[in-house]
């Protein structure tokens, strides 16, 4: 029931243009991101959003790998750096750094390692996802730290952990849905001509930072309440797949069965899947995938609403060939049951099949691209998506935190700088160098 | 206990106990801004699931290039995806999908890794077709790598496709089930994967947390209880309520 009340009160709230105006949560905490690709990234980047003042530190130079590992470097965000102004930084990168200082050093320089303990002495997290142990090895990890500051929170995420069997491996997000049981439950049966299939977001990156991000605020609480001590974090990202396995290692534990993939359908739920509908929405538009007929989400699982799913399509014969829930949701009643909705969408685009079944009241939702999502004013309503200028790249369409908070919101102030671009204002303020130092260092490619 | 103002800086020294006397709420002495307060946080699932789109946005904001999907494979690394082995694992499974030809992942996208990996298939001479990443990434060049290694483990499990480029020191990965994840040693000795004593349901074989911490570990204790197990509990602690008021407020279905 609409509640115009409180909707008025939350635009108020959470007005987006009032949130440079309010303080940031976490304002006055130091973060240093030793970390690559989006695991370790993504986990500094979200209490960057929250205020945190993240400092990552990169290689000298070539910067972390994702920086290269994606196309699309040369015509977009650059320079790369200073020293390497024609070329520019992978689009892989974006997102997973928002609101950091960037500065360079070479860990594994002696010389470096003094600086590193200078910042964290000053330091109230790191995150870092090298391989287990390497930092240890160059005396800058969570053992050497900790002498220099034991009120430090240590986040270490990685494919595999620090200890175990199968630690001793390199790791991405791919080889954690891989391993993790993931890949094994999603994508079509191969009756339906499937596989076992990935997710094109980095998932297990993304959602392994977010809950290193929690981890290292749990840490931190309870330093400032309770102990006043840092604490180490270590994380297996292989095994933050699996805690989301849902039902399938109780299933298997107690009956031996091994939970398989179901599509874009639900073994849970039915009606509660994607179909295809027979027509395209953009049938002149250069985009092959958009010239595709179009997919949509129907979900009408109780009793009630899968009557009026029926009457729309005109099957009611299908309420009395599957009356109960327990009943739709066998495996040969949905092969039944989803053909009858797409036969019905044969001659329809996605928002045609929306149109007739948001009137009958079931829910529905197109599958849509960035293009559309971008387009919808919801999400710049609220500003989840905005164009953001940026000091260094100019204008760019991002995406931003989407939990909004009344007192102290997040928010994003710029998506990423070249390579050690803020070498002088960082290694002068926390170290003290000044500006004949930082030449040399950068000479000799030490930052 | 110290509260430093965020607004003006001031230093506000407060005794910890007449401080939560106060509800938590204390105003600066330099100031009168009030900390200690509450916040209202609100969140659209739909717009977290936009958060992760990666570079989606700004491609399109830019050049207007809507992204495309591209299955096992990578738009970013090449290669680096999941292919189809020819032989099954578990032929004489009862599970239909145990039955299927295996798959794993493979991951060689740098210059060395990708030349170590077409020898081992005794295929070199893709190295000089796809001799840069660049050129590899291209879909018509994904196409054809991705095609010769479906081609070379078509008479392998995926194991067999493991033992042979782990050899090569290839980067691979068997796609896992929920059985094969269970029985794996790595997750019962971190604590990732166990069984669970639950108090009420019995045995339970789980998930578990998979950051640890030092100095305060999280845990599983139990998994579940009953709908309003812990009414009586709960409301007496946190409420006050008796057993007769219980009783009533269960009766008319009120808790």
């Amino acid at each position: 029931m609409a509640n115009p009340d409180f909707e008025r009160y939350c635009r108020q709230t959470f007005n987006p243009g009032a949130i440079f105006g309010k303080p940031e949560v976490l304002k006055g905490y130091r973060v240093l991101s030793c970390t690559q690709y989006i695991l370790g990234p993504s986990c500094a980047a979200y209490l960057g959003e929250l205020g945190a003042e993240v400092i990552k530190i990169e290689l000298p130079r070539r910067g972390e790998p994702m920086r290269h590992s994606t196309p699309g470097n040369e015509g977009f965000l650059y320079p790369l750096s200073r020293w390497v102004p024609q070329s520019g930084t992978g689009l892989g990168f974006f997102g997973a750094n928002f609101n950091e200082y960037f500065i360079s050093m070479d860990f594994h320089r002696p010389e470096a390692r003094e600086l590193m303990y200078k910042l964290a002495a000053k330091a109230d997290i790191m995150v870092e996802n090298y391989r287990p142990g390497t930092f240890d090895r160059w005396g800058i990890g969570y053992r050497q730290l900790r002498e220099i500051n034991p009120r430090l929170i240590y986040v270490w995420t990685g494919g595999f952990g620090g200890w175990g069997p199968g630690r001793v491996r390199a790791s991405y997000d791919i080889l954690g849905q891989a391993q993790g049981g993931a890949f094994s439950i999603t994508g079509q049966p191969e009756e339906m001509g499937g596989s076992p299939s990935k997710h094109t977001i980095w998932l297990a990156d993304y959602w392994g930072g977010m809950m290193g991000a929690l981890h290292a605020l749990s840490a931190l609480y309870w330093r400032d309440t309770v102990s006043g001590e840092g604490t180490f974090i270590e994380y297996s990202q292989v095994h933050g797949v699996s805690r989301q396995l849902e039902y399938a290692l109780p299933l298997y534990g107690r009956h031996g069965i091994i939970r398989e993939r179901w599509g874009n359908w639900d073994t849970q739920l039915c009606v509660h899947g994607i179909i295809k509908c027979g027509k395209s929405s953009y049938p002149k538009s250069d985009n092959p995938q958009e010239q595709e007929e179009g997919y949509i989400l129907i979900s009408a699982y109780e009793d009630r609403d899968f009557a009026r799913l029926t009457k729309a399509i005109s099957q009611e014969k299908l309420v009395r060939l599957y009356k109960s829930h327990d009943v739709r949701v066998r495996p040969e009643s949905q092969r039944e049951i989803y053909p009858a909705l797409e036969a019905w969408a044969k001659d329809k685009t996605k928002e045609q099949v929306a149109q007739i079944l948001d009137r009958a009241g079931i829910i529905t939702q197109p599958v849509w691209n960035a293009k559309e999502v971008a387009s919808h004013p919801h999400w710049r309503d609220r500003g989840s998506i905005f164009w953001l200028d940026d000091p260094t790249y100019g204008d760019l369409l991002s995406q931003g935190p989407a939990y909004k908070m009344s007192e102290t919101p997040p928010r994003v102030k710029w998506a990423l700088k070249p390579i050690g671009a803020d070498n002088e204002s960082i290694y002068g303020k926390l170290c003290g160098l000044g500006a004949e130092e930082l030449k040399r260092l950068e000479a000799e490619e030490i930052i | 206990m110290l509260l430093k103002c965020l607004k003006c800086g001031v230093k506000n020294y407060l005794d910890p106990y007449p401080f939560w006397n106060f509800k938590g709420k204390t105003k600066c002495a330099g100031c009168d801004t009030v900390y200690g307060e509450g916040t209202f946080i609100e969140y659209s699932q739909v717009h977290g699931v936009s958060r992760q789109l990666e570079y989606a946005l700004p491609l399109y904001g830019r050049h207007g290039i809507i992204r495309e999907r591209w299955g096992n494979w990578d738009t970013q690394l090449c290669v680096h995806g999941i292919i189809k082995c020819g032989k099954s694992s578990y032929p004489k499974s009862d599970n239909p999908q145990e039955q299927e030809e295996g798959y794993i992942l493979i991951s060689a996208y740098e210059d060395a890794d990708f030349a170590r990996l077409t020898k081992a298939i005794g295929q070199e001479k893709l190295v000089r077709l796809y001799k840069s990443h660049d050129v590899r990434l291209r879909p018509e060049s994904q196409r054809e790598i991705y095609a010769a290694l479906e081609a070379w483990a078509k008479d392998k499990t995926k194991e067999q496709v493991a033992q042979i480029l782990d050899r090569a020191g290839i980067i691979t990965q068997p796609v896992w089930n929920a059985k094969e994840v269970a029985s794996h040693p790595h997750w019962r000795d971190r604590g990732s994967i166990f069984w669970l004593d639950d108090p009420t349901y019995g045995d339970l074989l789980s998930q578990g947390p998979a950051y640890k911490m030092s100095e305060t570990p999280p845990r599983v204790k139990w998994a579940l209880k009953p709908i309003g197990a812990d009414n009586e509990s709960i409301y007496g602690k946190l409420c006050g309520l008796g057993a007769e008021e219980l009783k009533r407020l269960e009766a008319e279905e009120i808790i």
